[in-house]
């Protein structure tokens, strides 16, 4: 998956207009991050990756770029 | 070998309702069509400030007793799992009791359990009547979670309703196979800061430095259950020996459609045979399997030689599942 479809898909996850996420959000920004686009976003991580994390995990990851790029790296290691 | 039989579910939900709409009004960032998509949830029924788990009990049971299965004269004993009781003490099956007018040689107790509840309930059932203590339970479920929630904690007033349901499970005559059961049981006490009310008991008696409402960690509830739910239902085919194609309903709480679908297609069952039901009532914690299983069985969806599913899991953490044929 390219840089581009994961933002799109975390534009549908958290119920934005296509083109919104820019990769610097702050996945600790609860305005932007609601416990209901949390499970989304887990729900999203499972299903297309195939990975497992802990909501803290993600917040503990910075910026939705970097978590693109902690994405593509667990599934090149598995 | 003696059994046990689910006989009659009853259910009964109080008259006030919560709709998306009304949500929406009072949190406008919240639209009631992100909603129903976000959570399947349509309207949810809240008990009123004066109405408690036992009235809502009382209902769904005298229900059961109208529809010509049991009377009150002929209940043995009663289990009651709640959450909200009317009292700490005195238990509410006691006050049950003396209000349905059920002979004074019944047993009665609470258990505090949730979204497991149903389940843990059917095996103290089971266990009573095939060891022969009893001919039958009745088992209840009352949940008034609304008493409890922020109201300005949009996440849990949109998923959370009050319900109660009365079954009536009964000794049956002797068989091999078992009509309630296998089961498998499962907890993780370290999950307990993810959904609790940590205020009003002994820890925090009346101490308002410490927060009166039910806190609930969506995210975290989640990854428990998608960490915990796969085994467990794989334990329980082990135990019964069959396979999951081998179950033809599967009925799980109705947590959220978020998380039921999510389970749905990672544990690959086929939509047709997995039941959900939360548009209308939302989350009734202990309530919602019997309440999906007896709507279940009134609608032809699941019958009565069928072999059904329950899973139940949340709060505690705690999870069950087993095998019936309603």
């Amino acid at each position: 998956m390219t840089k581009n479809d994961f933002y799109k898909a975390l534009d549908e996850v958290f119920s934005l207009a296509s083109g919104t996420i820019t990769g610097k959000e702050l996945l600790s920004d609860s305005n932007l991050v609601d416990s209901l686009s949390m499970l989304g976003l887990l729900l999203m991580l499972d299903k297309k990756f195939n990975l497992q994390m802990s909501p803290d995990e993600i917040k503990a990851i910075g910026t939705i770029e970097e978590l693109f790029y902690a994405t593509e790296k667990a599934v090149a290691q598995s | 070998m003696r059994r046990s039989k689910i006989i009659a579910i009853e259910h009964y939900l109080p008259e006030i309702t919560l709709s998306n709409k009304t949500l929406e009004n009072q949190f406008p960032n919240w639209p009631a069509e992100k909603i129903v998509r976000k959570t399947g949830i349509e309207k949810r029924h809240l008990a009123r400030e004066n109405e408690c788990a036992s009235d809502l009990a009382e209902k769904a049971a005298i229900k059961l007793f109208k529809s010509g299965i049991c009377t009150p004269q002929d209940i043995e004993f009663i289990v009651l799992c709640t959450q909200s009781p009317d009292y700490f003490l005195p238990t509410t099956a006691c006050l049950l009791q003396d209000r349905l007018g059920i002979k004074q040689e019944a047993g009665a107790f609470d258990f505090n359990l949730g979204c497991s509840g149903y389940i843990y309930g059917l095996s103290i059932a089971k266990g009573l009547i095939e060891t022969h203590q009893v001919n039958n339970v009745l088992l209840i479920t009352a949940e008034t979670y609304s008493k409890y929630l922020d109201d300005n904690d949009v996440s849990t007033r949109t998923i959370f309703g009050d319900g109660a349901t009365a079954t009536y499970i009964e000794a049956e005559k002797e068989g091999n196979n078992s009509l309630i059961g296998p089961f498998v049981f499962g907890t993780d006490g370290s999950g307990k800061d993810n959904l609790i009310v940590k205020n009003g008991a002994s820890k925090h008696r009346a101490d308002h430095s410490v927060a009166d409402k039910l806190f609930m960690n969506g995210p975290a509830i989640f990854s428990f259950t998608i960490k915990t739910l796969p085994n467990a239902i794989n334990q329980l085919l082990k135990k019964a020996n069959i396979n999951i194609h081998d179950i033809d309903h599967f009925i799980f709480h109705q947590a959220n459609e978020y998380i039921l679908s999510y389970l749905r297609d990672k544990i690959n069952i086929p939509s047709h045979k997995f039941y959900i039901n939360l548009k209308n009532y939302g989350n009734t914690v202990s309530s919602s399997i019997p309440i999906a299983l007896q709507e279940a069985l009134s609608t032809g969806v699941v019958k009565k030689e069928d072999r059904v599913m329950l899973v139940g899991f949340g709060v505690g953490y705690s999870w069950s599942a087993c095998l019936i044929y309603p």
